[in-house]
C-alpha cells in the first residue's frame, strides 16, 4: 500500500492512480495542488484527523542535496526504526537542505462511501459538539472534523467520513446523535472546497478555535481549525496581500509558548537561534559536500 | 579522579554503583550475549540530577550511555567503549495528563504500563505497545522509536512524540516541540531527529506525548492455517478490509510447536501457521464487521476461526502469542531476535530464506511476525559459550539482511541498530547516506562520547 511518484504529481492524479487499487492518500487540501506544492504549504490536512500530519504519510524519498546530488531517504516500508529520522526532518524544512525530488507515499484502504455533514448553532453548541467528538473512539474513524470560520457568517463543524457502504447507517447515526446531544443542527453537504492556506498555525488543540475566530474577526477571509490536529489553516480575503508583520509575529509567538509554530508562505522568516545555527551549519557543510 | 569519585560531588551516596557484582547487571541488555561491562553506574533522582551528571560526565571526557529499563534488544543501552552508564530509573514521575489537550508530559525512566494504568481513568489511550511494557521506559521506547502489535493502526512511538527535553553534552538543556507538538522556538524540526536516535545525541529528561481516546470495543480472532500461501492471502485480505484492523500478528509453525510442547499450551494443531488479528471501534462500527473479519479467516482456508470481545476469552486467544517471548528464555541460553520490515508480499519467500539458511546452518529460529506491517522478528537460538554458534549466527543475520535490503525492506522496524546491527547500515544507506547519517550525531555529539559505537561502528570516542 505504497506508491512513489514525483514530487511534481498533483493529488488529484495520485489519487485517480491509487483509485484503481481501491486505495488512496487522504491528505489533500487542494486537489489541483501537486504534492511539492502542499510541502510547502502545509504540514497537515483535513484527513490529518485519522492519519497524523504528512510527514507521517510519506515514507521516504530522493533527496536532491544542495550540491544537485540524489540521495535515498527513508524507506519503502511501513515502518522503520533504521537509523536518524531524517525523513521526517527534512520534510517540511523548506528548501533549506534541499527538495524532494519523488516520495514514496504510504496509501490508505478507500471506502467507497463518504458520509459528510455540517453541525450548524451558537458557540456553546458548536463547542460541544467539538469537544464530544475529539473526546469519542469515532475520532479514530473520521477523516474530517474542521471548524469553518468565516467572516461575517456563524462558524459551523464540518464533519466527513470515508467508509464503506455497510458502516454509512451507523455513521448517520451518530452524526444525529452528536448533532442532538450538543444542540446542533445537522445538515447534509457535499465536499466542501479547499485551497492551500497562505498560513498555517500549529498549537494545542483547545487554543487552535479562539486563534481562529481572532485572525477572521481581525483580518477577514476564512480559517479552517484542523480540530484533532491543534492546527488553523488561514484563506485570507482576496484584497489581503500580506498580514502585517508585527501580526504574523504575535500569532507566532502564541504558537512557540505552546511549542507549535507557524508555516507556510506568510510564516514570517525565522532565523536560526544561535545554537541552532551552529547545528544547522553543521548539517549544511556535511550535505554540501557529499 | 575518576569519573565515580567526581560523580560523588553532584549525586547521593547509594547512587553510583562501582563494585563488580553491581556493574554484572549492567553488562548487557536483552540481546544477553554481547557483554560490556561499565566502569561505573550513575542513577540520578530527578532532571536536575540527570543534567549535573551529564555536565560532570562531559567534562571528564569518559564515555556515557542512558539506560532505560535495559530491555533493547539491539545492544542500544551498554558501555561498548566502557565508561559509565546512566541509569534513568529513578525519573518516573508523570508530572501531567491533560484530558483537554490530550498529552501526558513525564519524565523519561516512567514505565510504559505505569503511563497506561494512570491513562485508563481518563478514557485515555497511549497506543504504542512494545510487548516490553511493563518494564521498558518511555525515555528507551522514544529512543528506539518503539511500535508494538497495535501499531499496524494506530502508529508507531515517533507519532505520538509531541516534545523531548533534553540535554545536550553541551550542558545546556533544550525542549524540542512541547505540548503542540511543534518546533517551538526553532527554525528546524529537530525533535525529529531526537526520536530514534538511540541515546546518541542527547539525553531526554522530559517527554510530551501525544494521547487519544480509549477504542471502545475490541475484538480478537485467532485461526490457524497449513500453509504460508492460504496466511499471506488473510493477512493481505484482512490488511485492506474496511475494518482496518489495528493488529495482525503471525506465529510460524515452529513458534507455535515451541508452546505447544510447554506447559503454555493452548491446544493449537502443531504445524500450523497461527494468525491473530484485532479489530476496534465504537459498537455500531465494529459489530457488524466481525462476520466479515471470520469470513476473510475461513475462506482463506483456516477451519478453526475463534473470535470474541470477552476480554477473558481475548486474553486466551493471545495467549500463546504472548508466552512466547518468554519461552525463549527457557529453552535456550541465548536468542538473538532480528527486526527486518518487508513488503507484505515478500512474506512467504522470506520466511522460507529463513527456514533454509538456519536449517543449513543448524540453528533453530522460531519466528513471530507483525504481519499487517512486515516486521518480522526470527528469534534465533543458540549457545553463546560455542564460538561456532555465534558464528553460524551472525552469518544468518547478514545473509538475512542482504535478503532484505535486495526485497526493499529495511534493517529495523522498531528495536533500533544498537551495536547489533550496525555493521550492515553503511550496506543500506549506501556511501552518501552515511555522510548525510553522520552528520547528525556531528552537531550534537561530535565526539561520539554520548553511546559510542552504536548505529554506525565508526562512531567511536575517542579522549581529547
Ligand atoms: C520481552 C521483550 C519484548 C519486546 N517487545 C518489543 C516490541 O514489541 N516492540 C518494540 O519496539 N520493542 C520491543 N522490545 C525491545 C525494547 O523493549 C524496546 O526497544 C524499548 O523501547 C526499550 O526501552 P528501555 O527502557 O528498556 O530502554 P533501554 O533498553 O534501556 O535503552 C534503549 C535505547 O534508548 C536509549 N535511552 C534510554 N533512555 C534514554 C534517555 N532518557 N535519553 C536518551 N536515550 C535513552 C539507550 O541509550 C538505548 O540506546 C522488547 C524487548 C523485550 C525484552
Amino acid at each position: 500500500m505504497v506508491m512513489c511518484c514525483p514530487a511534481g504529481t498533483r493529488l488529484a492524479e495520485v489519487n485517480a492512480l491509487a483509485g484503481e487499487q481501491q486505495l488512496r492518500f487522504p491528505l489533500v487540501v487542494d486537489p489541483a495542488a501537486t504534492l511539492a506544492e502542499h510541502l510547502a504549504a502545509v504540514e497537515y490536512a483535513s484527513a490529518s484527523a485519522r492519519f497524523g500530519p504528512f510527514v507521517d504519510n510519506v515514507l521516504g524519498m530522493n533527496w536532491r542535496v544542495p550540491c544537485g546530488r540524489l540521495v535515498r531517504i527513508g524507506e519503502r516500508v511501513i515502518k522503520s526504526a533504521t537509523g536518524y529520522d531524517l525523513n521526517k526532518f527534512l520534510l517540511h524544512s523548506d528548501g533549506r537542505y534541499g527538495n524532494a525530488v519523488d516520495l514514496v507515499l504510504r496509501l490508505r484502504r478507500r471506502g467507497g462511501e463518504a458520509v459528510r455533514c455540517i453541525l450548524r448553532g451558537a458557540h456553546p453548541a458548536i463547542e460541544r459538539a467539538r469537544i464530544s467528538l475529539l473526546r469519542s473512539p469515532w475520532i479514530h474513524w473520521i477523516d474530517v472534523v474542521d471548524l469553518v470560520v468565516t467572516a461575517g457568517e456563524p462558524a459551523f463543524l464540518y464533519l466527513a467520513a470515508d467508509c464503506g457502504r455497510g458502516d454509512v447507517a451507523a455513521f448517520d447515526d451518530y452524526f444525529r446523535q452528536l448533532s442532538a446531544a450538543s444542540g446542533t443542527q445537522l445538515e447534509a453537504t457535499e465536499a466542501l472546497d479547499y485551497s492551500l492556506p497562505k498560513l498555517s498555525l500549529k498549537t494545542v488543540i483547545t487554543a487552535a478555535p479562539p486563534l481562529a475566530g481572532e485572525l477572521v474577526r481581525e483580518h477577514g477571509g476564512q480559517a479552517r481549525v484542523l480540530c484533532a490536529s491543534g492546527v488553523v489553516h488561514y484563506l485570507p480575503p482576496r484584497n489581503l496581500p500580506l498580514l502585517p508583520e508585527p501580526t504574523l509575529r504575535r500569532l507566532e509567538l502564541q504558537c512557540l509558548e505552546q511549542g507549535g509554530h507557524s508555516y507556510g508562505p506568510w510564516s514570517p522568516r525565522r532565523d536560526a537561534v544561535a545554537q541552532e545555527s551552529a547545528w544547522a551549519t553543521t548539517l549544511e557543510s556535511a550535505w554540501n559536500h557529499l | 579522579m575518576p569519573p565515580a569519585e567526581r560523580l560523588r560531588e553532584v549525586m547521593p551516596t547509594g547512587m553510583i554503583l562501582t563494585s563488580p557484582a553491581q556493574l554484572a547487571s549492567y553488562e548487557s541488555d536483552a540481546l544477553g550475549f554481547k557483554r560490556f561491562r561499565p566502569d561505573a553506574v550513575v542513577i540520578p533522582g530527578c532532571a536536575a540530577e540527570l543534567i549535573g551528571v551529564v555536565r560532570l560526565l562531559k567534562d571528564q571526557a569518559v564515555p556515557f550511555t542512558l539506560r532505560g529499563a535495559g530491555t533493547s534488544l539491539s545492544g542500544g543501552p551498554v558501555a561498548a567503549q566502557g565508561g559509565v552508564v546512566v541509569h534513568t530509573s529513578r525519573l518516573r514521575r508523570i508530572e501531567k495528563i491533560s484530558p483537554t489537550e490530550m498529552y501526558a508530559l513525564v519524565e523519561c525512566g516512567v514505565v510504559l504500563q505505569q503511563l497506561d494504568q494512570a491513562l485508563q481513568p481518563h478514557g485515555l489511550y497511549y497506543p504504542p505497545d512494545p510487548s516490553s511494557a511493563p518494564s521498558a521506559t518511555l525515555g528507551g521506547n522514544v529512543a528506539t522509536n518503539a511500535g508494538g502489535a497495535h501499531c499496524l493502526r494506530y502508529g508507531v512511538t515517533s507519532n505520538y512524540v509531541l516534545g523531548v527535553e533534553a540535554v545536550l553534552l553541551d550542558g545546556s538543556v533544550v525542549t524540542f516541540g512541547g505540548p503542540a507538538g511543534g518546533r517551538g522556538p526553532y527554525r528546524d524540526d529537530w525533535k525529529r531527529l531526537m526520536v530514534g536516535s538511540e541515546g546518541t545525541l542527547a539525553a531526554f529528561t522530559r517527554l510530551w506525548l501525544r494521547l487519544i481516546p480509549q477504542p471502545a470495543k475490541v475484538w480478537t480472532f485467532r485461526a490457524t492455517f497449513l500453509g504460508i500461501e492460504a496466511v499471506s492471502a488473510a493477512i493481505t485480505h484482512l490488511a485492506t478490509h474496511v475494518s482496518c484492523p489495528a493488529a495482525i500478528e503471525l506465529m510460524d509453525p515452529r513458534s507455535v510447536a515451541m508452546v505447544e510442547n510447554s506447559p503454555m499450551a493452548v491446544g493449537l494443531p502443531a504445524e500450523r501457521f497461527m494468525l491473530l488479528a484485532e479489530i476496534d471501534g465504537p459498537a455500531p462500527l465494529v459489530d457488524h464487521r466481525v462476520d466479515a473479519v471470520a469470513a476473510i479467516l475461513r475462506e482463506c482456508g483456516s477451519d478453526d476461526v475463534a473470535f470474541s470481545d470477552e476480554p477473558d476469552i481475548r486474553a486466551a486467544l493471545w495467549k500463546a502469542r504472548k508466552a512466547q517471548g518468554g519461552l525463549l528464555g527457557q529453552i535456550s541460553p541465548d536468542f538473538l531476535v532480528q527486526d527486518a520490515v518487508i513488503p507484505k508480499s515478500q512474506l512467504a519467500e522470506i520466511l522460507q530464506f529463513i527456514y533454509d539458511e538456519a536449517d543449513r546452518s543448524g540453528i533453530p529460529v522460531a519466528t513471530v511476525i507483525h504481519a499487517g506491517d512486515g516486521n518480522l522478528h526470527p528469534n534465533f537460538l543458540f549457545d553463546s559459550r560455542r564460538p561456532a554458534d555465534v558464528a553460524a549466527v551472525e552469518g544468518l543475520s547478514k545473509r538475512l539482511m542482504r535478503r532484505v535490503m535486495e526485497v526493499g525492506g529495511t534493517l529495523s522496524g522498531e528495536h533500533g541498530i544498537g551495536n547489533d546491527k550496525a555493521m550492515y547500515m553503511e550496506e543500506f544507506v549506501g556511501p552518501a547516506g552515511v555522510a548525510m547519517q553522520m552528520a547528525i550525531p556531528r552537531a550534537f555529539n561530535p565526539r561520539h562520547q554520548l553511546n559510542p559505537e552504536k548505529i554506525f561502528p565508526e562512531r567511536h570516542f575517542a579522549s581529547p
